[in-house]
C-alpha cells in the first residue's frame, strides 16, 4: 500500500509551495563575535565563518527549527610574545590528515553570489593549515534543496610533488541531549587501509556506531560514498556524501565519540592524493538532510532509502534531498551465492522532495533458501543494492 | 609550620577543654562535645566556626551528626571517639604544619558491608562568605542555593581518556580570608564531595568508603584558615605544600640523578644517545616508550609472543637508542633477539641516560585479547570514559582499560616490574596517563582494597588510587636509598618527575589544564612534552613571510618559552633549544629554581601600574626565589615588596638580591613585614631575585644594600646597613648546593655559627656583614680552567689525562675527555685533524702543566694525600680532579665540562625537529643557523 507522508512541520510549507517556493538568500551576520555569512533556502540555513576555516558553524533545519551543528565558539587569545591565537569550535570543516590542525585559520572571501535559484560563498587560503596547499572552498545552497554543497580545490603550490590527505571533520548533532547513532557503510574483509588498521568486519554491511559501542575511535573502510547519522528524537537523517572515487583506494570513515557525552563525529578521510607542483584536485561534499526517514540504508542519486525486512514484506521509506519527478522503482532480491535476481515488485513513487516521504511495502516473493541482497532500479536508470538488511531464507 | 602547640586540660566541674594550635588556627574542644575552630590570623573576616562530624550510611541514609567524646591524648593530640549503632569512629586531631589534621579510623561494627560517607563540616560561618572553592580551578560565587561538587571526575582529557580531578578541598571565603576543609592529596579515595550551604552557613567535605564487616579503614581530613591576600586557592594549596611536604617529595631527593634536568623527548631513545649533546642540553631523563610487543606483557613471555592480532592499526617500530626493530617481519619478530637487544641496550644506556621504562600506560591499558583471556577480572568497565584504545599505546593492537591493583593483572604487572627492574637494571619507570576518572567495578572491588567508594551504580575504585599504589610499589622495589627507582609520570598523581604533555605554545591546553595541573605537580620537578614551537599553528601564514618575520618572531617565541618555563617551573627540550641558544644559556638558572621547588603562592606586591605578566616563586624562607617576567616592549620599573610573613613562619626578614652569575647589588628596604626593592624589569629579560640571608627585624624600618659577588669557586654576600638604629639579630644563612659556608664576618670580625645561623650580632648604621661560601667542587676560578691548555693555538688537543695505573674506573671516566673533544671536533669547535686526548696510566702523581690528573678514592697515588677532593690546579699548572667515589668524580667531570663549554662553546643550530619543519627553516634561510643570545645573567657581558 502506498502512503505519502509529509512531516507535520512541512505540511503548510509544502502546500504553499505548490504555488510559491522560497528564494535562496545570502546575508552577512556574525556569530560568537566574528563575521559570518548565512545562506538559506526553504529548508536549510547554513552559517559559515571565514575566520574559522570557512567552516560550517551552523546548519539549521528550518522546518523543524533544529540546529544540527555543535554550538559554535570563537575566541582570540592575545599574548605579548606570540601572534594572536584564534581558536574555534566549528561543526563542519575540512582539515588535513596527519597534521596538527588549526581550527581557526582565516579564509579570504573571494566572492559571494545570491539569486533566487542559488546562493553561495567562495573562500581561499593560499597556505591552508600552514602548508603549501592552496585551498579554495565554495559553499552553495540551491533553491528547494535540502543539501548544502561544499566544493573544494586543493592546489600544490610547492616546488616539489606532494601528497595531501583531506579530512572532513564533521561534528554534528540531531539531539543536544542524547547521542546520535552514526550509520557507517563499511567494507568487509579489510584489516588495513594503507598502513592504518581498520575495524574488521566479515562482510560489507552498515555498521551502527551508537552509545552502546564502547570503542571511542573507529576507523573503517568505506563501502559507500556516504556516512550518516540518525536520532529517534528527530525523524531526520543527516548524511555526508562525497564521490566514491575520492575514497578509493585509501579513504576512511572515522568516528569519535565522547564517552558519557553526546558528541559523536562522522568524518571522511579522503584517499591521499599526490599532486605535481601547480596541479590541483577537486572535491565535492554534500550535507544532505532526509526528513521523514527513521533510518537510512542507502542513498541513490538524491533519494534517501530506508528499508526494513518485515515478516513477509519489505517495508520502504523513500524521500529526496532534491526534487525528483514521479517515477517507479522496481525491487529485486539477489541471491548472494548464485547471483540470481528475483523480482519483488514495482512501486510508483510520487514526486519526491524534502519532507515528502513515500512509504510502501512489497510482499516478499517466494524464495529458495539462501541469503539475498535487496536491490532496486528507478525508471531513470539509477540502481541500488542495499548493504542491509538482507533477506535470509532457511 | 607549627608555631606553637598548646594542650590545655582545664578541669572545671565535669568538663575539660583541649586546644590544638598552629600558627594560623586553633582547634578547641569545650569538653561538652563542641569543637570550634578559631582563626588566629590578624587580618581576617571570620573568627570562629563550629566543627561537626557527620556520617551517612549509604546508599539511602541521610547524614547524621556523630557526637564525639574526647579522650585523653598524647602530647600534641586530641582524640575523639564517636559511635553510631553501626560504626565506631576514632579521630586523632593534631597540628600538621599550619593546619589541623584529623586522622580517622572507622570501624564497621556490623556483620554486613557498609557504604559510608564520613563528613567534616564547619558551621556558623559568617554570612559575608561570598565565594566557594570546590577544588577545581575556578571559584564559585555563593548565592542563595547550596553548592555541591560530588565525586572526583572532572573535565575529560580526550587523548588520555580520563579526567582531571579536583584538589581535595572545600573552601569558603570572604574578602580577606576563609576556612577550608579537605583531605590529603594522593591519599587513596575514589569519591569526595565538597559543598557549601548558605542557609546553614555550612562548609562540608566528605569522602565515601566501603567497609567490610569488622573492617577498620583509616583516612585523613584537614581543617585550616586561609587568607586571600595572594589568592585564596593559592594560599590553601601553599599550606598543603608546607604542611604535607612528603606528598611532593622525590625519591633520592636532591641527589636523584634523573629528575633535576631536562627531558630528552625521545632524542636518546629514537636515536643513538650522545653523551655530550645530552650534557650540553641538560638532559637527564628519557621517556622510553613501549619497549615490548604487547601492551600488558612487559616481560615478554614465550607463550604470548606469537598471536593473531585482533585489530592491528599501524606497523610498529621500536628504536632502542637508535637500534631499530619491529614486529612486522619474520627477521625482526624473534623473541630471543628482541629480549637480548632490549636487555643489552637498557643495561648499557638505561642508567646513563635515565631511560624510564614505559610500563604499559601505568598498567591501565592491556592488549584486548590478552586482557580478555588472562585477566578478565581486571577490565575496567567504565564506559563514561575511553574503554577501548584504538590508536595507541603500542600502535600494535587494540587495547582495553585494566585496573592495576588487587587484580590478576596487577599481580603480573607488579611481578613484571620487579623482574624487569633487576634484569634490565632500570633507573625507573615511565607512567603515562597518570590520571583518575575511570572507575573500576570488577570483582576485585569485593576485596578490602584501599580507596573503595560507592555511588548509585555500586562499589568502585578510581584508577588514580591504583596508579598511586603502583608508584608506591615501584618506589619499594629497590630498597637501597641510592638505588630507589624513579617514577616519571604524565599526569597529576604521585611521582618524581612530572610531564605536562603539551608544548608551551599550545596555549589552549594550558588554559584548560592550568592552574589545577600545576597545583598537583607542586614543588616537584617536571617538563613539558609537546611539539616544540608548533610553528605551523603559531604562524600558519609563514609562507607569505620574509626572513625578517622569522627574525622577529622566533626570539619572541623563544622568550615566551623561557618565561613559561620559569612561570611553571617545568623545563623544555631540544625541540625548542636548537637555534635559540638563549634557552641553553638559561638552563642553569631554570634547573636551580626547579630544584628549589615551585611554590603556588606568590606573596609579592607591586606598585600600581606595574605590568608583570609572568611571575613565579620558588623555595621557601631563606631559600626563596622570585621570578618576574616583563614580556612587554617597554621596561617596567617600580617598587615591589616580598611578604616575609608568607615566606616563613619563624619571623625572619629576608634580604634579597638579583640573581646574577657574577655580580649584583640591590638596596633592600625592610619595612613592616615586607622586603621592598626597586626593580627594573627590562623587556623580555627574566629577572630573578633570590634570598641572600635573613634577620630578625626590629619594628623599625631598615635599609640594607646587598652586594653579591659570585665566581665558580666562591660566593660572597656583603650586607651594608645604612641609616638604622642599632639592633641585635642572628643572621640566617643559606645552604647553597655545592658550596660550604666558610665564614661570616661583621665589620671584619668572624662570628660564630650554629645550625645555619650566626649568634646574635649587633647591627648598626654602617655595619658591614660579609658572608662567604666556598665551592665544594672547584678550588680555582673559571678563568684558570678556561685558560688551561686543553688545546694549543692551532686548535688541536694538547693535553693528557693521567690516571693511576690499573685504575679501571678512572680510565673509563677519563674517556669522557675524549668524548668531549670528539664532540668538539665533530662540531668544528676545534680543528678537524685534532687528536684525541691521550690517556696515560701513571704510577706517580705528577700534575705537570698540560696534564689532567684524575683520581678516585683519595690518595691512590703517592703524594696526593693533601690534594683536596674537587677540581684544583697544581703548583706546576696541572689540572687535578679528585673525588671520593666514582659517582662524585663523574659529577665533577660534568661540572668541569660545563665550565670548559665557556671556551669550547657550541651553539646548537636550527635543525628539523617536531614543530619546526625543515621547509620552514629553508624558507627563512635559517637551516643550520642560530640566533645570537644575550648573557643577561651576567653583569660583565
Amino acid at each position: 500500500m502506498m502512503r505519502y507522508l509529509m512531516t507535520g512541520a512541512l505540511l503548510t510549507l509544502t502546500l504553499s509551495s505548490c504555488v510559491r517556493t522560497v528564494d535562496c538568500g545570502l546575508a552577512h551576520s556574525s556569530t560568537s563575535g566574528t563575521p559570518s555569512i548565512v545562506l538559506s533556502n526553504r529548508y536549510l540555513q547554513a552559517e559559515t565563518v571565514p575566520a574559522a576555516l570557512g567552516g560550517v558553524a551552523g546548519l539549521r533545519w528550518l522546518p523543524g527549527n533544529l540546529e544540527m551543528m555543535i554550538p559554535f565558539k570563537y575566541s582570540v587569545e592575545t599574548h605579548d610574545l606570540i601572534p594572536d591565537r584564534p581558536s574555534a569550535t566549528v561543526g563542519g570543516k575540512i582539515l588535513i590528515w596527519g597534521r596538527q590542525n588549526l581550527m581557526a585559520q582565516p579564509m579570504t572571501v573571494t566572492g559571494t553570489s545570491s539569486n533566487p535559484e542559488k546562493c553561495g560563498v567562495e573562500f581561499v587560503n593560499p597556505y591552508y593549515q600552514g602548508t603549501s596547499w592552496r585551498l579554495e572552498r565554495r559553499i552553495e545552497l540551491e533553491r528547494d534543496t535540502a543539501a548544502l554543497v561544499i566544493e573544494m580545490t586543493v592546489i600544490n603550490t610547492a616546488a616539489e610533488p606532494a601528497t595531501v590527505t583531506l579530512w572532513e571533520n564533521l561534528v554534528a548533532q540531531l539531539d543536544a541531549e542524547k547521542m546520535d547513532a552514526v550509520i557507517i557503510p563499511v567494507r568487509g574483509q579489510i584489516h588495513k587501509v594503507g598502513s592504518r588498521g581498520v575495524q574488521f568486519f566479515p562482510e560489507d554491511t552498515l555498521f551502527i556506531d551508537d552509545a552502546g559501542v564502547k570503542t571511542q575511535v573507529i576507523f573503517t573502510a568505506p563501502a559507500r560514498n556516504w556516512i550518516a547519522r540518525r536520532n529517534p528524537k528527530t525523524n531526520l537523517i543527516l548524511a555526508l556524501r562525497t564521490n566514491m572515487d575520492d575514497l578509493l583506494p585509501q579513504g576512511l570513515f572515522y568516528v569519535w565519540k565522547q564517552m558519557g557525552g553526546v558528541i559523536h563525529s562522522m568524518e571522511i578521510i579522503f584517499s591521499p592524493i599526490e599532486l605535481a607542483p601547480g596541479k590541483s584536485k577537486d572535491y565535492r561534499l554534500e550535507y544532505m538532510v532526509f526528513a521523514g526517514l527513521t533510518d537510512l540504508k542507502e542513498i541513490c542519486g538524491d533519494i534517501g532509502i530506508n528499508c526494513e525486512a518485515g515478516s513477509g514484506t519489505l517495508d520502504f521509506q523513500m524521500t529526496a534531498a532534491r526534487k525528483i519527478a514521479a517515477q517507479s522503482v522496481t525491487i529485486s532480491l539477489i541471491n548472494d551465492t548464485s547471483g540470481t535476481k528475483i523480482a519483488a515488485g514495482s512501486h510508483p513513487l510520487s514526486v519526491l522532495m524534502s519532507g515528502i516521504t513515500d512509504e510502501f511495502s512489497l510482499p516478499l516473493p517466494t524464495l529458495p533458501p539462501g541469503q539475498y541482497h535487496i536491490s532496486g532500479e528507478f525508471d531513470d536508470g539509477a540502481i541500488f543494492t542495499l548493504l542491509s538488511p538482507k533477506v535470509k531464507i532457511r | 609550620m607549627l608555631k606553637k602547640l598548646l594542650i590545655a586540660v582545664l578541669c572545671a566541674a565535669n568538663a575539660f577543654a583541649f586546644a590544638l594550635e598552629t600558627s594560623r588556627i586553633r582547634l578547641v574542644h569545650d569538653g561538652k562535645g563542641g569543637v570550634k575552630l578559631e582563626n588566629l590570623q590578624p587580618e581576617t573576616d571570620w573568627r570562629h566556626a563550629s566543627i561537626q562530624w557527620r556520617m551517612t550510611i549509604g546508599p539511602d541514609g541521610a547524614p547524621a551528626v556523630v557526637s564525639m567524646t574526647p579522650e585523653s591524648g598524647d602530647a600534641g593530640e586530641l582524640r575523639l571517639t564517636g559511635r553510631t549503632g553501626k560504626v565506631l569512629w576514632r579521630i586523632t586531631l593534631r597540628p600538621k604544619g599550619t593546619m589541623i589534621e584529623a586522622v580517622s579510623e572507622l570501624t564497621n561494627l556490623t556483620g554486613r558491608e557498609l557504604w559510608i560517607e564520613p563528613e567534616i563540616n564547619a558551621t556558623a560561618l559568617p554570612a559575608a562568605f561570598g565565594c566557594f572553592w570546590d577544588g577545581f580551578a575556578g571559584l564559585r560565587e555563593i548565592k542563595q542555593q547550596s553548592i555541591v561538587r560530588k565525586g572526583i571526575k572532572g573535565e575529560q582529557e580526550r587523548h588520555v581518556g580520563a579526567s582531571n580531578m579536583p584538589f581535595p578541598v572545600a573552601a569558603a571565603a570572604a574578602a580577606k580570608g576563609g576556612v577550608f576543609l579537605g583531605g590529603v592529596p594522593f591519599d587513596p579515595f575514589s569519591y569526595a564531595a565538597a559543598g557549601y550551604d548558605p542557609k546553614e552557613q555550612k562548609l562540608s567535605y566528605s569522602i565515601r568508603l566501603v567497609a567490610a564487616p569488622g573492617e577498620t579503614i583509616g583516612f585523613r581530613m584537614t581543617a585550616g584558615a586561609a587568607i586571600t591576600a595572594y589568592g585564596l586557592q593559592e594560599n590553601i594549596i601553599q599550606q598543603y605544600y608546607e604542611s604535607y611536604p612528603e606528598c611532593w617529595e622525590v625519591v633520592q631527593g636532591q641527589d636523584n640523578p634523573y629528575v633535576w634536568g631536562n627531558h630528552a623527548h625521545y632524542l636518546n631513545w629514537w636515536s643513538q644517545p650522545c653523551a655530550e649533546r645530552s650534557r650540553r642540553l641538560g638532559i637527564t631523563i628519557e621517556w622510553s616508550y613501549c619497549p615490548y610487543k604487547r601492551s600488558g606483557d612487559m616481560l615478554i613471555r614465550d607463550e604470548l609472543w606469537d598471536y593473531q592480532q585482533k585489530n592491528p592499526f599501524r606497523d610498529r617500530v621500536i628504536r632502542f637508542g637508535g637500534i631499530q626493530t619491529s614486529f612486522t617481519d619474520s627477521k625482526n619478530n624473534n623473541i630471543d633477539e628482541f629480549r637480548k637487544l632490549r636487555q643489552d641496550r637498557f643495561r648499557e644506556l638505561g642508567r646513563k641516560y635515565g631511560w624510564m621504562f614505559y610500563n604499559t600506560t601505568a598498567g591501565t591499558w592491556c592488549e584486548i585479547q590478552l586482557a580478555q583471556e588472562k585477566y578478565p577480572d581486571s577490565i575496567t568497565h567504565d564506559k563514561s570514559v575511553m574503554y577501548i584504545l584504538n590508536s595507541w599505546s603500542t600502535a600494535h593492537d587494540q587495547e582495553i582499560r585494566v585496573f592495576p591493583m588487587g587484580t590478576s593483572f596487577a599481580k603480573v604487572f607488579e611481578e613484571d616490574m620487579t623482574i624487569l627492574a633487576k634484569e634490565l637494571d632500570l633507573p625507573g619507570f615511565a607512567l603515562d596517563c597518570a590520571y583518575g576518572g575511570a572507575f573500576y567495578r570488577g570483582p576485585a572491588v569485593e576485596k578490602q582494597l584501599p580507596g573503595r567508594a560507592w555511588d548509585e551504580e555500586g562499589k568502585f575504585i578510581d584508577q588514580s588510587v591504583a596508579i598511586n599504589h603502583q608508584i608506591d610499589f615501584i618506589r619499594g622495589i629497590n630498597q637501597k636509598p641510592d638505588r630507589k627507582l624513579t617514577t616519571f609520570i604524565n599526569g597529576y598523581l604521585k611521582g618524581d618527575y612530572v610531564m605536562a604533555e603539551a608544548s608551551y605554545l599550545d596555549t589552549g591546553k594550558y588554559n584548560r589544564w592550568m592552574p589545577l595541573l600545576r597545583w598537583y605537580i607542586g614543588p616537584r620537578p617536571g617538563c613539558v612534552h609537546g611539539h616544540g614551537y608548533l610553528f605551523n599553528q603559531v604562524a600558519p601564514d609563514w609562507r607569505n613571510q620574509k626572513p625578517e618575520y622569522f627574525q622577529e618572531l622566533m626570539p619572541k617565541l623563544s622568550d615566551y618559552i623561557i618565561f613559561s618555563q620559569l612561570r611553571y617551573g617545568l623545563t623544555t627540550s631540544y625541540l625548542t633549544m636548537y637555534g635559540t641558544p638563549q634557552q641553553v644559556y638559561v638552563i642553569p638558572e631554570i634547573l636551580e629554581l626547579m630544584r628549589a621547588g615551585w611554590q603556588v603562592e606568590i606573596p609579592m606586591i607591586t606598585e600600581p601600574g606595574m605590568r608583570i605578566p609572568f611571575s613565579a616563586r620558588y623555595g621557601r624562607g631563606v631559600d626563596s626565589y622570585f621570578f618576574l617576567g616583563n614580556s612587554g616592549n617597554q621596561p617596567v620599573n617600580g617598587m615591589i615588596g616580598f611578604d616575609n610573613t608568607a615566606l616563613n613562619e619563624q619571623g625572619w626578614t629576608i634580604l634579597f638580591n638579583r640573581k646574577m652569575r657574577d655580580f649584583a647589588q640591590i638596596d633592600n628596604l625592610l619595612e613592616s613585614n615586607f622586603t621592598r626593592i626597586n626593580t627594573e624589569l627590562p623587556s623580555r629579560v627574566p629577572v630573578i631575585y633570590e634570598a641572600a640571608a635573613a634577620i630578625k627585624k626590629p619594628t623599625a624600618t631598615l635599609s640594607c644594600r646587598v652586594k653579591t659577588t659570585r665566581t665558580l669557586h666562591s660566593v660572597r654576600h656583603e650586607l651594608a646597613w645604612t641609616g638604622n638604629d642599632a639592633f641585635s639579630s642572628p643572621l640566617l644563612l643559606r645552604q647553597l648546593r655545592g658550596f660550604k659556608l666558610r665564614e661570616v664576618r661583621v665589620d671584619g670580625k668572624s662570628v660564630a655559627m650554629s645550625g645555619g645561623q650566626t649568634v646574635p650580632v649587633r647591627i648598626a648604621d654602617g655595619t658591614r656583614v660579609e658572608i662567604e661560601y666556598a665551592s665544594e667542587t672547584f678550588h680555582v676560578p673559571a678563568e684558570v680552567i678556561t685558560a688551561f691548555p686543553f688545546t694549543d693555538n692551532g686548535g688541536k688537543v694538547s693535553f693528557k689525562v693521567m690516571v693511576p695505573a690499573g685504575a679501571a674506573q678512572e680510565k673509563t671516566l677519563a674517556e669522557r675527555f675524549q668524548t668531549y673533544f670528539t664532540f668538539c671536533r665533530d662540531r668544528k669547535i676545534i680543528v678537524a685533524d685534532s687528536p684525541e686526548p691521550v690517556i696515560e696510566e701513571v704510577s706517580a702523581f705528577n700534575p705537570a702543566a698540560g696534564t689532567v690528573s684524575l683520581m678516585i678514592g683519595g690518595g691512590t697515588l703517592p703524594g696526593t694525600g693533601n690534594v683536596p677532593d674537587g677540581v684544583s690546579v697544581s703548583t706546576h699548572g696541572g689540572l687535578v680532579v679528585k673525588a671520593a667515589t666514582t659517582a662524585e668524580a663523574d659529577a665533577m667531570l660534568t661540572a668541569l665540562f660545563n665550565v670548559m663549554d665557556q671556551r669550547y662553546e657550541y651553539v646548537f643550530p636550527f635543525s628539523w625537529v617536531m614543530g619546526l619543519h625543515r621547509e620552514v627553516l629553508v624558507h627563512f634561510g635559517m637551516f643550520n643557523k642560530a640566533f645570537p643570545y644575550q648573557r643577561y645573567f651576567e653583569a660583565k657581558q
